[in-house]
Parts: C-alpha cells; sequence; structure tokens
C-alpha cells in the first residue's frame, strides 16, 4: 500500500510540474504583460522598471527556473493585477468555489441518485421514462441556458432568489448559492440518475438478485442493498473525477451567477494577461484532480476487496 | 414504449409554453420605489452599486483603471478638485491658490483643518512626501509620472541623482508650493488626478505597498471599512470629514463582479440605486429610453472619448495623405452608431462635444461622402481600388467585431480592402503602439482631464511616440502642428488657447492619420430616491455629494406579476437600513 502510494505520489509530482512548465510556456506566448502593467501613459524608464520588478527583462529560461524554484517553496508568485500573491488570491477564492461545488454535490447525489434508483425500480414504467426524458433535457440544456432560465424565473420574476452575487454571511452564501448550485448540478443530476439506473438496472437481474428475491428478502432491501450498492463503483468513479472541478471552479455558472469563485478569478486572469495567476490557477486546478483520482482509487478499494488485494 | 414517450414530450412543450407565458410578462415596468419628498438633503441610509471590473488596488499612487478609480476617489481628496457635475476646477484640499505671472509658480494654500482617516493632521510636508512616494520609481510603480514631468529636477529625482525633489517647496506648515521647468497651462488638472492625493506616507510606508493598497487611508469624506476580495467594497461615511454639505450617505456598498445583466435586473427589482452604461445591455438600454415612467431619471451624457481608426502614417500606403482622407470619407458614422442604438454618436474631429476646444463648426470636419471618398482614392493614385488586403487591429469581443465588419464593408465600396485582425487587449496594445507593427488599428482614448491638449497631444503630436507603448498611435509627425501645440500648451491666455487648439485640430482634420469615428453616450439611471446626484464629466461616477430620500411606500402596486404575494417577495427582498 505505501509502495503504491508512492508511485502515486511520484506520479503527481511529475504530472503537475509537466503541467506549470506547459502553462508556463504557453503564456509567454500570450502576449507582453508590461504594457497592461505599466499602463498607457508610461515613459521608458517605468517600462523598465516594470520589467525589473516582475523579472520579465530576464530571458525566458532563467524566468521559468525561478518560478520553479519558487512554486517548490510555496509561493505562486504575485499577481501582476492586483500586485498580490496569488496564493492569498486562491486561497481568497477556493472555499466559495469549494461551497459551491458542494451544494451542487448535494444536489447532484440526493436528486440524481434518488431519480436513479426511482427509474431502475419502476423500469419499464411512466416514471422510468419521464425520468429518462427529464434527465436527457437537462442533459442537453447548457449552463448558459438553463442557469438563466433558474435565474429568470426563481430569481427576476418570483423574487425568491437574489439576482446572482455571493451574500455577507454563511447563511446568506448559501442563500445565494442555491441557483449556481442548481444550476452546475443539473448536468451531473442528469447523468448520475442515468449512470446508476441503467447499472442498476443490470444489477437487478444478476443471478444473486434472483436468489434474494427468492429467499423472500422485501423489495426495498433487495433495491437498495443488493442493487445500490452494488451499482455503486460508477457512481463513485464520476464523483472522484468530478472532486476536481472543485479546485478548478465553473467558469459558465460563476460568470451567469456574479459568483466570487476560481473559475472567475481564472477567466480575469486570462483576459488580463496575468500570467502568474494563470500558472497558479492551472497548477491548483491539476493539483485537485489528482488529488481527486487518487481518492476515487482508495474509494474504490474501501468498496470492492477484490481491488484492494490486487 | 410508444404510448409512454408522448405524454412526457407533451409535457416538456408545456413547461416550455409556460416559462415562454411568464417571460413576456414584465414584471417591473417601472420604478418600485419612490422618495418620501424631503427637499433638504437628508443623513442615512446605504447607497448599493455595483460593477462588473473588479477593484485592482485603492492606492491612489498606482490605480489608474477606471473602477478602482472610483474607490480612489471617495477616499482621497487633491489640492483642487471639479465642481460635481461640472468641469470647473475649485478649491479642494487647498483653500486657494496663486500662480506667478510667469505660469511657473503654483503656491497652495492648504486647509488648517483637514485630517487623515487615522486622525492625524494634514500639513503642506504631506504634500511633498506623497509626491516623492508617487514620483520615485523603486517605491511604487506609479502609471502616471509622466504627468508631473515639468516639476523642476523631476528628472534627478527618478535616476535617484539626487534625493528630493526640487521643484516642491514647503513654505510653512499648510503652504505648499510647485515650481515648473515650463509653464504648463495643465497643471492643475494634473493635480485634480488621484495620483496627486496626499497619502500619510509614514503609514503607508510602515504597512508596505500592497497592504496599504489594500487598507488605504486618505482624507476623502468615506473611509474604507471593508473589502471582500472579488465580492465587494464597503465605505462607511467620514464622520471627520471637513466639508459640511456632504457626505449624506452612512454607507456606500459597491459589489465587484457583477454582470451587466444581473445590475440591471437588480435594479428593476429595487436592489441597486443606480446603473450606467456599464451595467445596461444593449436590449435594456433600448428598453428603457423607451420607457415614460424611467425618464426623469436617466441621463445621456457623451463621455469624453474618443474612437477611430488609427493609419500607420510612416506605413505605405497610409503615408499618402489622399488615401487616408478617402478612408475617412468612405465611412457611414450615422449608420454605424444607429445600428448601436445610438450609445455612441458621429465625430469628424478630434474633441468630442463636452470637451473645452470642441468646435460645433470645425471646418472640412470628417463625415460620409462617398463621392469626395472616390475622388481621394483617384488623386491618390488608386481610382481602381487599393490593391492588397490591408489589415485592421480591433479589440476581441462583440464591439470590435461589430464595428470591424461596418468599415470593411464601408471601405469596399471606394476600393479598400480590409481583414480583421481581432487580438485580446494586451496583444491589441503590444502590436498597434509598436513602431512599424501595425497597419490599421480601431483604437479609443479616454480622458485623464478635460483639455484638449490631452487627447492632441497625446495622440498626434510627434512627442508622443514611441517604440513601444506609443499612444501616437498612427506615427503621425507634423512640424508645423507640433510648434503650434507647445505653444498652445504654455499660452497664459484661456481664449486664445483654445483658438490655438481648434486651429491643430483643423491640421489633423485635414491630414487625417486618424479616421474619426464615433464618442460614447453614457447613460445612467438611478431610482427615484436618488438625490443631489450629478452625472461628471470628469469622473466616471461622482458619488460623494449624493443623499437618499428614503422612500417610505412602494411606487407601483401592480409591479410584481404576483399580485396577491408582492408584500411576501417584498419584504424577502427589501434592502436592509430602510425605516
Amino acid at each position: 500500500m505505501i509502495a503504491w502510494l508512492s508511485r502515486r505520489a511520484l506520479a503527481a509530482l511529475f504530472i503537475l510540474w509537466a503541467v506549470s512548465s506547459v502553462t508556463f510556456v504557453a503564456t509567454l506566448k500570450l502576449g507582453d504583460p508590461v504594457t497592461i502593467i505599466a499602463g498607457p501613459r508610461a515613459s521608458a524608464r517605468d517600462r523598465a522598471h516594470v520589467r525589473q520588478f516582475y523579472g520579465l527583462d530576464q530571458s525566458a529560461w532563467v524566468q521559468y527556473t525561478r518560478y520553479l524554484r519558487n512554486v517548490v517553496r510555496g509561493d505562486l508568485g504575485t499577481s501582476f493585477r492586483y500586485r498580490r500573491p496569488v496564493a492569498q488570491l486562491i486561497g481568497e477564492r477556493f472555499p466559495r468555489t469549494l461551497l459551491l461545488a458542494l451544494m451542487a454535490m448535494a444536489f447532484e447525489l440526493t436528486i440524481g441518485l434518488t431519480l436513479g434508483i426511482l427509474a431502475a425500480a419502476q423500469r419499464g414504467t411512466r416514471t422510468d421514462s419521464a425520468v429518462m426524458t427529464t434527465s436527457f433535457v437537462l442533459m442537453s440544456t447548457p449552463t448558459f441556458v438553463s442557469g438563466r432560465m433558474l435565474l429568470m424565473g426563481l430569481a427576476y420574476y418570483s423574487g425568491l432568489f437574489p439576482i446572482g452575487g455571493y451574500g455577507v454571511d454563511l447563511l446568506d452564501h448559501v442563500y445565494h448559492g442555491v441557483l449556481p448550485a442548481l444550476a452546475l448540478a443539473m448536468l451531473s443530476t442528469a447523468f448520475y440518475a442515468r449512470l446508476l439506473r441503467n447499472e442498476m438496472v443490470d444489477v437487478l437481474q444478476a443471478d444473486y438478485v434472483r436468489t434474494a428475491r427468492a429467499k423472500g428478502v422485501g423489495e426495498a432491501t433487495v433495491v437498495l442493498r443488493h442493487g445500490f450498492r452494488n451499482a455503486l463503483l460508477p457512481v463513485v468513479t464520476s464523483i472522484g473525477l468530478s472532486f476536481g472541478s472543485m479546485f478548478t471552479g465553473a467558469i459558465v455558472t460563476e460568470a451567469i451567477f456574479a459568483w466570487p469563485g476560481l473559475g472567475r478569478l481564472a477567466y480575469e486572469s486570462i483576459t488580463g494577461l496575468d500570467v502568474p495567476v494563470i500558472v497558479g490557477t492551472v497548477i491548483f486546478g491539476s493539483f485537485g484532480i489528482l488529488l481527486g483520482n487518487l481518492l476515487t482509487d482508495l474509494a474504490y478499494a474501501a468498496l470492492d476487496p477484490r481491488i484492494r488485494t490486487a | 414504449m410508444r404510448s409512454i414517450r408522448r405524454p412526457s414530450i407533451v409535457g416538456c412543450f408545456t413547461v416550455l409554453l409556460v416559462l415562454a407565458s411568464i417571460a413576456c410578462r414584465d414584471p417591473y415596468p417601472g420604478p418600485r420605489y419612490r422618495g418620501a419628498g424631503a427637499t433638504q438633503p437628508r443623513r442615512g441610509g446605504t447607497f448599493r452599486v455595483a460593477t462588473f471590473t473588479d477593484l485592482r488596488s485603492l492606492d491612489p499612487h498606482v490605480a489608474y483603471d477606471e473602477t478602482s478609480g472610483e474607490g480612489v476617489h471617495l477616499l482621497f481628496d487633491t489640492l483642487v478638485d471639479y465642481e460635481p457635475g461640472t468641469a470647473r476646477l475649485v478649491p479642494s484640499l487647498a483653500e486657494r491658490w496663486t500662480v506667478s505671472p510667469d505660469g511657473r509658480t503654483f503656491t497652495f494654500q492648504l486647509r488648517p483643518d483637514v485630517r487623515f482617516h487615522n486622525g492625524r493632521l494634514l500639513v503642506a510636508d504631506d504634500v511633498r512626501r506623497s509626491f516623492e512616494r508617487m514620483l520615485d520609481p523603486a517605491r511604487i510603480p506609479c502609471p502616471g509620472t509622466t504627468f508631473y514631468h515639468l516639476i523642476e529636477g523631476f528628472d534627478d529625482f527618478q535616476n535617484h541623482a539626487r534625493s528630493t525633489l526640487r521643484g516642491i517647496t514647503v513654505v510653512d506648515a499648510h503652504t505648499v508650493q510647485f515650481t515648473l521647468s515650463e509653464p504648463d497651462q495643465t497643471f492643475l488638472s494634473a493635480l485634480a488626478l488621484p495620483f496627486a492625493a496626499p497619502v500619510p506616507v509614514e503609514l503607508a510606508d510602515s504597512m508596505g505597498r500592497d497592504r496599504f493598497a489594500q487598507s488605504p487611508v486618505g482624507t476623502g469624506p468615506f473611509v474604507l471599512e471593508r473589502w471582500e476580495m472579488g465580492a465587494r467594497l464597503i465605505f462607511r461615511r467620514n464622520p471627520r470629514y471637513w466639508r459640511s454639505d456632504y457626505p449624506h450617505l452612512d454607507r456606500i456598498v459597491l459589489e465587484t463582479g457583477i454582470a451587466p445583466h444581473l445590475q440591471f435586473m437588480r435594479f428593476q427589482r429595487g436592489d441597486l440605486d443606480h446603473v450606467d452604461s456599464g451595467g445596461i445591455i444593449t436590449a435594456d438600454h433600448v428598453w428603457l429610453q423607451r420607457n415614460a415612467a424611467w425618464r426623469p431619471y436617466i441621463e445621456n451624457l457623451p463621455d469624453i472619448a474618443l474612437w477611430g481608426v488609427a493609419m500607420n502614417t510612416e506605413r505605405p500606403p497610409w503615408n499618402n495623405v489622399h488615401l487616408r482622407r478617402a478612408f475617412a470619407f468612405a465611412i457611414d458614422r450615422e449608420s454605424l452608431c444607429r445600428s448601436r442604438n445610438n450609445r455612441v454618436r458621429p465625430i469628424g474631429g478630434v474633441y468630442p462635444p463636452e470637451l473645452p476646444g470642441y468646435d460645433p463648426t470645425l471646418p472640412g470636419a470628417q463625415r460620409f461622402d462617398p463621392q469626395r471618398a472616390r475622388e481621394e482614392m483617384a488623386l491618390a493614385g488608386h481610382a481602381n481600388g487599393l490593391p492588397g488586403e490591408h489589415l485592421l487591429w480591433v479589440i476581441e469581443g462583440d464591439a470590435g467585431m461589430f464595428y470591424g465588419q461596418q468599415l470593411q464593408a464601408d471601405l469596399r465600396r471606394v476600393g479598400i480592402n480590409v481583414r480583421l485582425r481581432p487580438a485580446s487587449f494586451a496583444v491589441f496594445l503590444e502590436n498597434t503602439e509598436r513602431r512599424g507593427s501595425a497597419e490599421l488599428s480601431l483604437s479609443g482614448w479616454s480622458q485623464d482631464f478635460p483639455d484638449p491638449s490631452n487627447f492632441i497631444d497625446t495622440l498626434f503630436h510627434s512627442r508622443s511616440i514611441q517604440a513601444e507603448n506609443s499612444q501616437n498611435q498612427a506615427f503621425y509627425s507634423n512640424p508645423r502642428l507640433d510648434t503650434l501645440l507647445d505653444h498652445a500648451r504654455v499660452e497664459l491666455d484661456p481664449r486664445r488657447r483654445i483658438e490655438m487648439y481648434r486651429q491643430a485640430e483643423r491640421i489633423v482634420v485635414n491630414d487625417a492619420p486618424w479616421a474619426f469615428l464615433y464618442y460614447p453616450v453614457k447613460t445612467e439611471v438611478r431610482q427615484p430616491y436618488v438625490r443631489g446626484y450629478r452625472p461628471s464629466p470628469v469622473w466616471s461616477h461622482e458619488f460623494r455629494p449624493i443623499w437618499l430620500d428614503l422612500p417610505l411606500r412602494r411606487f407601483a402596486a401592480r409591479s410584481s406579476p404576483f399580485d396577491g404575494t408582492e408584500s411576501l417577495f417584498a419584504t424577502l427582498t427589501a434592502p436592509g437600513g430602510w425605516p
């Protein structure tokens, strides 16, 4: 187990290095940030000072090695735009993105899995087809449509929810987060419902389920204990994979609902050519995805004893 | 299977129909709240606004973008300021000032009773030390130092040849004197820029540059109470403020990162007190301009800004003046502006209407004249059209592409083929402001302060040509114009000075280094209970003198489609802090 973990950790480090290097090189091609930093009125002297201050006067190789050295020390650099440490900017945004992602995941799992179980248990009925059709519609609706519809219907017309924004305290954050979390959850809700339903339909036809029924086990127990639990593995995979999104933020959803999370930070940094923030958010995001994959593997082992020994 | 599928499709359509019918109703036909009817300014209340862009810095010596400038303007004062709603300079931290007859020495008498937010008294030495902080490139990356390059000793100070700035003298505790190396009629305007704001330097130094930018301390009418990064800023009334006529508001809440469509929805619902063009998308703009209930609360004010196509006069074929004129005459500016719902207006010269020096009867003003365009094409030697395809740089996004495509169509009619090159802002600037790079660029300029020199010197004086970051994007050089502008800059008689700038404009318009296209019109709309607000031709907003005629009752009974439940929703959404 320890050997396996350390192998994984090494691989993760390599991937992080590769991702940060590729991003760093790519940003060199985006353009010269000096004009944006120094402003339209800058004299040649001002520009030289800016270049020197941010080390932009040095060769790309020197910039790169210095950057890597700093990243290893945990220093992601200083934002051009805000003149503040990137780690601090990410630290401010991450809890907001995390809250949104957790709320979305709560919606996805409660609604999605309930619908999936319902559809599988009543396969071939109207309930089944209603769930399948709805989930099909939800899956095919892009967030910028469904998000706006939620916003118009539940905030603007009815006044039930605030029109975008973030709120002032935790309870208010949750209140403000309901609509964006719903919008964010829509696609995955439908996805989980369909995934679980199909998997359970298979499982419920398995021999051991027939045996259980023959033994006289109640239908609810059959569906939940035998069906649901054994159909859960692919769902866990998907949850683990979507875990990474907590670290990257949801650019479209955050934009529609003016949720000040990591997605917005990443988007702004790209349009404002804020190179340290671009690279920082990418590294942070890939770290999250790696972590998600690792947790998925661990969860597998917990759920399925056969994997543990392999 | 079939019999099951059909009802769900019908169900989907029903849902869609219901949603569509809701969407067709207008839940907020007009203002929801009106004022209590007070005639005298009242104290109290929270003024709520939103912006899409985030603030970057609240250090007045660092901030240069519009949104940050708005925050800085609430927190800091300058020696002189503009009278709200006008472009007239009036005393602020300086009670009065004198200018020597040669126009080189400015002596300011500071108010004796001004305190920083931390309670310390403002003295003349603060002005000197703040300037030294702002102009020292090793201490602060100030993007505006060039506004003050005429202060004596500027170069020595910036090169660290001397540790003090010779041109600023502290005469006594409340008198400070600036000496310039040559007269500059725009110096007072430059002193009204936030860069010139006094800060408590000892505090700023001990806090460190970055922390001071987040927890600034100034002398302004508002104090920064809290800044939640990326979400909102809360400004609290400065109880020690030296003015007696304002501020009236207890608080100003500025939410950041709120997209335009959200801003307007919030405004309609009564969650925001003011929106401007930045929060009004085109569909809402059209709706608003036709709405009689909102009309008394709408202001449309021309921006002191200019957009046009800069033609690189150093590069063939655009070194040919006839070709440039043909370009300028080929463009149908009226139709361009109409298709933007008149959110921009045509312009045929350098100065937009609100700028001193604007000449409504400018001779030779550029306008749409296809006949003239063809004649000029012939004079340029391209009667059968200009060979080749020419790259026009535009800033990425809807507007740039929209204007670019119209220009393309207009120009094709006179035989000029243009290909659009959209680029992100950074890449756009890098290429269009580098010498010998771009041929054509759709560029703009917005005032730093309302003086014609800020436009014509910046854009067309040969001094503004730089190898990179060149504000003279046409790389236009005309010794006659340079001489005229150099004289105008130091001319002490205001009327003669304006006349010289008008003359200069005629030279530029005739030489057509730019095809001047349009200036934006800023639309602002406020809730009926917002009083004391006048749109400023200088600042993007002047929120300082505002007071709220706190609303006591709802304006329109049928402002919600859910008539019966209106009060419930209103309670849920009612803004806090109201009686």
